[in-house]
């Protein structure tokens, strides 16, 4: 037989009048919520056209040095199809902005970049859901880029089991060099080789953030050098050591057991700092470590930066790095 | 009044029961009917929206064992036919078919290989190297879809019987408006509508579950001696298909069990209110009613039988495929930003991700039936066997809900597929906030009950009004269901901004195939990321995607060798975007693939010789 009236309010109370119509209309409000909140997404969807146009305008104001940089985070690759060709890797893979005194921003709605939190804008234009914006701020000078002087580095690696007076091995370049253009380049490009690992200039993943960088991969029971010569005394004199550090590539991160451990040692000694690095921390943040360099002496014209590292853990650990003297 | 759930196997039973209602729902023609009409609709709806689709990792290992699956039939059919009838058994035969893939059971594999095998649309001899069998002769099928179209059928088709399930769930329990509420409102549920179209298991398994539940219930209906056991019987062989569909349905048993033994506790009760034989005879009738029993020795037969990989070697297979998934590799998921990839896992990932993916409007409406339901429990608490019936429904639909739920909010349990793992209880929730919706309907109608024209109209009114924000998100979710989020994350970019997982599969892919097919030279090799081969031949067969172009490979080595390559945005797939950075020396893209403005793959071209990009 067709059923009788079903259970759900079979045994309610009548109640006053207000619950039914109060619920009714809060039923009403839902609905009412949910379609608007559909309608508002898409008015507020930038089209193509809008990216285009953004571009445009932010194309007309570009000078060679200028920082390109959009909020939210993830319509950075819609920004850089329009822009791209003015993006490099380094500029993508920047520690942060300092070094920039003007900032180009694309944002959506009222997003802000992270690097123009604080900055008033020297202009701003609206173009449908996206906002043009030009920042100016007093910038940072770098005197010496670690990652810039990559290739003139000193590389070594000490087997550490062997005691404190085993003599470190040389890192020796393997592979194609690095071009400028690696558009009929369809080889990997070269790095240093260690007696295990290798220590590479490369766009680096950390924290899922790309950071353009050095990559020292390591291995147990080895710990591997770099030693920045010949820093002249120009770049070092008033300024600030910088080092971002973090576990590269998440997947090595998942099958690290245990820390990196790195130690900065500014000439020969004077200054000394270590600091560890966990599988952990690096899924999250990038460590920020400030140095401040100790005074120049007359007879020193020249200075070192040298970076140890090593993971008794290893493998699965390679530290990503960058660096600058900044003034 | 609902129908009694309990099952009265002797007189004294009825007598207990005495105060079950004496109205009992059942399923008329007109139900058949609807119900057909369900599974006719849903099915349709879900052949046409599949075809914009994009096809998805595992889909591309299901098709090639779908193709080996098709033709374990046919050779074993040739055997019946050239005098080997039992070629079928043929150990060689079984282990050259069905060893591939057998980490997971093979009847919806099965069911795709046999759609293909009769309804696909034959090219085959023309298209080498595209499917895992050489073909040198075209199929003789009905030729009535295309490949990709007939390998999902059998998905949409299960679907559709989920959701005439639901209507037929309605009936019996809390009446037909309910019924038919919820089974539109899972059918319009954007993730469970994206999992339907695919030749996967979750939307499968999600309907089996649902269908063993559904026959619990049927089996526990009051009924003669013989149609009691026969409906057991039923109910043995439907929890077998469900357990030959995929590894979650082995939880199911033990929640009917308990459900069961709970609800019918009165039987206990009386059992132990007797002495001697009377007693133990009591007690397991309480313990093993019919379904139950039969479960238990029926179940694993029809499971064997129905999987050919279990005829050898039965425990050391098993244990393989058991330890397969207990020792699952842990993979890759975004949640509130953090990429998760091992554990513990956050308890509140499965409550945060329903909260923000289910319509708003069946959360709310599920929160109000579930508070009327508690306020009632209490107000009846001491009448506990004249609600029995209807509070034995509603246990079994809470139940429904919260089980697959509380399985992965176990902080060990590997979260690899989000919401696709918890799904079975999405019909449930459907059921509770189609309640809610008759909860309130009835308060209006009794408000209005003067104005006999507004009266007759509330109930579908608030149909109408209910099922709106539902279709509305669904049709805009398609085809990236994964990356969509409801009103109250704010939609896909507030998904995105929230750092919620924005997709996994490969299938976003398809959005920037249009724009490869155009760019790339003839020859062209291209890093394909996460779409993997199987699925890009399928891409290729369906005309989506050109033949002439070639996978570079996996990994590093794979974007060097490329001339483009594209990205699939995941939080863990940053770098390889970053690997294209590097190899092409720019981060320009070609294009990129878009839902409701938030990235879902990026396609990047290597610059020619002639323009040099800027240098790092």
């Amino acid at each position: 037989m067709p059923s009788s009236p079903p259970s759900v309010s079979a045994h309610v109370k009548p109640s006053r009048a207000w619950l039914s119509v109060g619920l009714g209309v809060l039923f009403v409000g839902v609905v009412l919520f949910e379609l608007t909140s559909a309608l508002l997404s898409t008015l507020r969807t930038p089209s193509w056209r809008h990216y285009q146009q953004a571009g445009a305008l932010l194309r007309q104001s570009f000078v060679a040095g200028d920082l390109i940089t959009s909020a939210p985070p993830f319509i950075d690759p819609l920004v850089r199809e329009q822009v791209g060709d003015l993006m490099p890797i380094a500029m993508l893979g920047r520690p942060d902005a300092q070094r920039y005194p003007h900032l180009l921003e694309i944002a959506l709605g009222a997003h802000q970049a992270k690097d123009t939190v604080g900055l008033t804008p020297d202009w701003q234009r609206r173009i449908g859901p996206l906002r043009v914006s030009r920042y100016s701020q007093r910038s940072l000078t770098v005197t010496y880029d670690l990652v810039e002087h990559f290739h003139d580095l000193a590389l070594s690696q000490r087997l550490v089991t062997a005691g404190s007076d085993a003599l470190p091995t040389p890192c020796r370049w393997q592979g194609q060099p690095e071009r400028a253009c690696p558009s009929d380049l369809y080889l990997p490009v070269g790095a240093y080789h260690c007696a295990s690992g290798r220590i590479e200039r490369r766009t680096l993943e950390l924290a899922y953030a790309p950071r353009y960088g050095i990559a020292v991969e390591l291995d147990a029971d080895r710990e591997t050098a770099l030693r920045w010569e010949n820093i002249p005394q120009s770049a070092w004199e008033g300024a600030q050591l910088h080092l971002w550090l973090a576990l590269h590539d998440y997947y090595a991160r998942k099958n690290a057991r245990g820390p990196a451990v790195v130690q900065v040692d500014l000439d020969g000694g004077l200054l000394r700092k270590e600091i560890t690095l966990t599988p952990t921390n690096g899924e999250t943040r990038v460590e920020h470590l400030v140095l401040a360099l100790p005074p120049a002496a007359n007879d020193r014209p020249l200075h070192t930066i040298a970076i140890s590292a090593r993971a008794d853990s290893a493998p699965h650990h390679i530290v990503g790095l960058q660096g600058a003297l900044r003034r | 009044m609902s129908a009694p759930l309990l099952t009265p196997s002797t007189a004294q039973d009825a007598r207990i029961l005495s105060s079950a209602p004496s109205t009992r729902r059942v399923i008329t023609r007109r139900d058949r009917l609807l119900a057909a009409l369900l599974v006719l609709c849903t099915t349709l709806l879900l052949q046409v929206a599949s075809r914009t689709q994009g096809f998805t990792r595992d889909e591309g290992f299901y098709f090639q064992a779908a193709e080996y699956h098709a033709h374990y039939l046919e050779d074993s059919l040739s055997g019946v036919f050239s005098g080997h009838p039992l070629a079928f058994a043929n150990r060689a035969l079984v282990d050259r078919w069905h060893s591939f893939n057998s980490e997971h059971p093979p009847l919806m594999k099965t069911l795709f290989g046999i759609s293909w095998r009769l309804l696909h649309r034959c090219t085959c001899p023309k298209e080498p190297g595209l499917h895992p069998l050489a073909y040198p002769t075209p199929h003789r099928t009905l030729g009535l879809l295309s490949q990709a179209q007939a390998m999902r059928l059998p998905a949409h088709v299960l679907t559709g019987f989920l959701v005439a399930g639901l209507y037929l769930f309605g009936a019996l329990t809390l009446g037909r408006y309910v019924g038919l509420l919820a089974a539109l409102f899972t059918l319009f549920q954007p993730r469970v509508l994206f999992h339907s179209q695919l030749s996967c298991f979750d939307a499968p398994v999600t309907a089996m579950i649902f269908l063993t539940t559904l026959s619990y219930l049927y089996a526990s209906l009051p009924t003669s001696r013989s149609t009691e056991w026969r409906r057991a019987v039923l109910f043995s062989f439907v929890l077998a298909l469900a357990f030959l569909t995929k590894l979650n349905a082995f939880f199911l048993p033990p929640i009917l069990l308990v459900h069961s033994l709970w609800l019918r506790r009165a039987v206990l009760r009386s059992a132990l209110a007797d002495r001697g034989a009377d007693r133990r005879q009591g007690i397991r009738r309480w313990l093993l009613p019919p379904w139950a029993l039969c479960a238990a020795t029926l179940t694993p037969l029809f499971y064997v039988l129905g999987w050919p990989h279990l005829w050898f070697d039965t425990l050391q297979r098993f244990n393989t495929y058991a330890a397969f998934h207990l020792h699952h590799v842990h993979y890759n998921l975004e949640y509130l930003g953090t990429n998760y990839n091992r554990p513990p896992y956050p308890w509140h990932y499965v409550p945060v991700m329903t909260l923000l993916t289910q319509p708003v409007v069946v959360l709310f409406l599920a929160v109000v039936a579930l508070s009327v339901w508690l306020a009632e429990a209490r107000k009846t608490a001491d009448s506990v066997e004249a609600s029995s019936d209807r509070r034995g429904a509603r246990v079994l639909i809470l139940l429904g809900i919260a089980w697959p739920m509380l399985l992965i909010m176990r902080p060990g349990t590997p979260i690899f597929g989000a919401e696709k793992h918890w799904m079975p209880a999405t019909p449930f929730l459907a059921l509770l906030a189609a309640a809610g919706l008759f909860f309130l309907m009835k308060r209006l109608q009794q408000q209005f009950a003067a104005h006999a024209l507004g009266a007759r109209a509330i109930p579908l009114v608030l149909a109408v009004l209910a099922l709106l924000p539902p279709v509305v998100e669904t049709a805009r979710s398609h085809p990236y269901g994964l990356s969509h989020y409801n009103a109250l994350a704010g939609g896909p970019q507030g998904g995105a901004e929230l750092g919620m997982n924005r997709q996994f599969w490969g299938y976003a892919v398809r959005g920037v195939l249009p724009t490869l097919n155009t760019y790339a030279r003839h020859g062209a090799v291209i890093y394909f990321h996460d779409a993997n081969w199987p699925a890009l031949q399928m891409y290729m067969k369906e005309g989506v995607l050109r033949r002439d172009l070639r996978d570079s490979g996996l990994e590093e080595p794979g974007v060097v060798s490329s001339e483009l390559g594209l990205v699939i945005h995941e939080r863990h797939f940053n770098k390889y975007e970053y690997w294209l950075w590097d190899a092409y020396g720019k981060t320009q893209p070609l294009a990129v693939a878009t839902h409701y403005g938030v990235p879902v793959a990026t396609l990047y071209a290597r610059p020619p010789r002639t323009q040099c990009p800027i240098a790092p």
